[in-house]
């Protein structure tokens, strides 16, 4: 494999007495689609906090793309390449779907400080934004406001957003939370299509998903990580099964 | 843009009057009209609102776009009055620098207080500014050499060239009313400009914008120092309208009433705080005029407007931004 688009080295945060991050390292490959899994309060939004620059970890560094951004913030390490899809649909409610999704497009085409030309003018973002949306299937609902989508949806233009920047690396925090079934699974699926094309950590409660998507998964256990492997590792290890899914010790 | 309901009659009127261009065309015709009946009066009054109006847009534009409640524009307000005095006092008195001179003093004060101010949000950012406004407040009130508390009178009015132009209130109007309707061209342009479009982002969703890769910190600051700036060039115009210049110009008083200029005319649009401006310009002179109680009248006005969403009349005819 080669360098691994994130590696994760002896991340620790802790709140108080409360360990949040106790000492995980982590990698994920530059082809690879890594899940990461752990039952509520294991530090999973610490960690993706961590990774996305809006919390500080108390010790350990974070290298993306082959640079340390430890110290890096949001919008420096998302000038990198470093993609967001947030756990709360996260757009600008009072733009429309595609002024979103240009608006995306903007971050990594130059400068942002242009005072004059009219954004709707600008042909080639309004194309790049309009394909993107076509991707996420969301064609058609280009000139809706983006505060007036469906829950779905919001999450869809969210994808439309990360993907227009042509992103080398896409963290994904719980992406099918409070989707319907059906809109879970395009929504698996359009990742699927893009597996081998951007690397991604996603976070995700639906084990179906999971199981679909993940080439590796990791377990987070009271901030800690238990265990490292494939699916199949994954369901025959006894901690995860007693810890997470669901079984009782003997 | 959502879709117009084809609009009546009533809509189009208001469309119409809304549009940011017809303020600034109104105050040009009384301009004109004064000019052909002779009544000096009202240039003075239009000269007055172009140049209130001119500082409230480049505050409307921050607090609108941005979602910055500044609470101390009335200091860049006041540096650009007082860069015309201190210049004339220097024996610069050409309009051509002047105005740059105006915009870049105002600027450089934005530039540091700003940096900081917007290290905190909402309430805070309120107080931070207010608090940077006050100590220019001092500051200024502290020059001896410039009339201290008291102010002191400019040289004399801008020159073009060596020509004493603007000796004619005529023309200073006209300067006034230009410089307004090229800032509000400049502005209208930046709103729907890639950096508009981030200003109004991180005003609906830092977190969002900032994780797209914008720096909400410098597109924020940017836009503070521009509105400083232009505040600045209104604040010049003031000086050479009133001849005189004191640190009352940058009163907390000012900052307040240039954002209920900005709230009563609507912040959404940039018209709006034109329209605000020459608003309460108008109940000073004629409700100030027969009561002395004309801020009762003003403070009735603006609780009917917010209460009535009248600032909201834009929206009858489906009209946005």
């Amino acid at each position: 494999m080669s360098e691994p688009i994130l590696r994760l080295d002896d991340l620790q945060k802790r709140y108080g007495a409360l360990v949040v991050s106790d000492h995980v390292s982590l990698e994920v490959g530059a082809r690879e689609i890594h899940a990461l899994i752990g039952p509520n309060g294991a530090g999973k939004s610490t960690l993706v906090g961590q990774i996305a620059g809006s919390i500080r970890p108390d010790g350990g560094r974070v290298a993306f793309a082959g640079r340390d951004v430890t110290g890096m913030g949001v919008s420096r390490r998302a000038r990198l390449g470093l993609a967001q899809v947030f756990q709360t649909s996260n757009v600008i409610g009072g733009f429309t779907a595609l002024d979103n999704v240009r608006l995306a497009a903007t971050a990594t085409d130059g400068s942002s400080f242009r005072f004059f030309r009219p954004l709707a003018a600008e042909r080639r973002l309004g194309d790049r934004a309009a394909a993107a949306l076509g991707r996420v299937g969301l064609a058609g609902r280009e000139t809706v406001l983006a505060g007036a989508l469906a829950h779905g949806e919001k999450r869809a233009l969210e994808l439309a957003m990360g993907l227009v920047q042509e992103p080398r690396f896409l963290l994904l925090d719980e992406p099918m939370a409070g989707t319907g079934r059906e809109e879970t699974e395009r929504l698996t699926e359009l990742l699927a299509s893009l597996d081998g094309e951007i690397p991604m950590l996603i976070v995700e409660h639906d084990m179906a998903t999971v199981f679909r998507l993940a080439h590796r998964i990791t377990v987070l256990i009271g901030g800690a990580v238990a265990i490292t492997g494939t699916a199949d590792e994954i369901r025959a290890d006894r901690q995860v099964r007693i810890a997470y899914l669901g079984e009782e010790a003997p | 843009m959502t879709a117009t309901p084809s609009p009546t009659l009533a809509g189009r009127v208001v469309a119409v009057l809304l549009h940011p261009a017809s303020a600034i065309v109104g105050l040009a015709l009384v301009v004109v009209a004064a000019q052909v009946f002779g009544q000096s009066f009202w240039t003075t009054l239009a000269t007055r609102a172009a140049i209130l109006a001119l500082a409230a847009l480049s505050l409307g534009f921050v607090l609108g776009q941005g979602g910055l409640v500044s609470f101390g524009h009335a200091a860049p307000f006041g540096i650009g009055a007082y860069v015309v005095l201190i210049a004339g006092e220097a024996g610069i008195r050409d309009v051509f620098a002047l105005v740059p001179l105006a915009f870049l003093g105002a600027a450089a004060f934005a530039a540091p207080t700003g940096a900081l101010a917007l290290r905190t949000r909402g309430v805070y950012f309120i107080m931070i500014t207010l608090a940077f406004a006050q100590m220019a407040y001092f500051v200024f009130s502290a020059l001896s050499a410039y009339g201290g508390d008291d102010g002191m009178s400019i040289v004399g009015r801008a020159t073009v060239f060596g020509v004493k132009l603007f000796r004619n209130d005529a023309n200073l109007a006209w300067l006034a009313i230009g410089l307004l309707a090229a800032v509000s061209l400049f502005l209208h342009g930046t709103v729907h400009a890639r950096f508009g479009h981030v200003l109004r982002a991180a005003r609906d969703n830092e977190a969002r914008t900032a994780a797209l890769g914008f720096s909400v910190f410098r597109t924020r600051l940017v836009a503070h120092v521009l509105a400083a700036g232009f505040a600045g060039i209104a604040g010049a115009l003031m000086a050479e309208q009133t001849g005189f210049v004191s640190p009352a110009l940058m009163n907390w008083h000012r900052s307040g009433e240039l954002i209920v200029m900005v709230v009563l005319g609507g912040s959404r649009r940039l018209s709006g705080a034109v329209l605000g401006a020459i608003a309460v310009v108008l109940v000073e002179e004629f409700l100030g005029a027969t009561t002395e109680y004309w801020k009762l009248g003003l403070g009735l006005i603006i609780l009917a407007v917010v209460a009535g969403r009248v600032a909201d009349l834009g929206r009858l005819v489906g009209r946005r931004g």
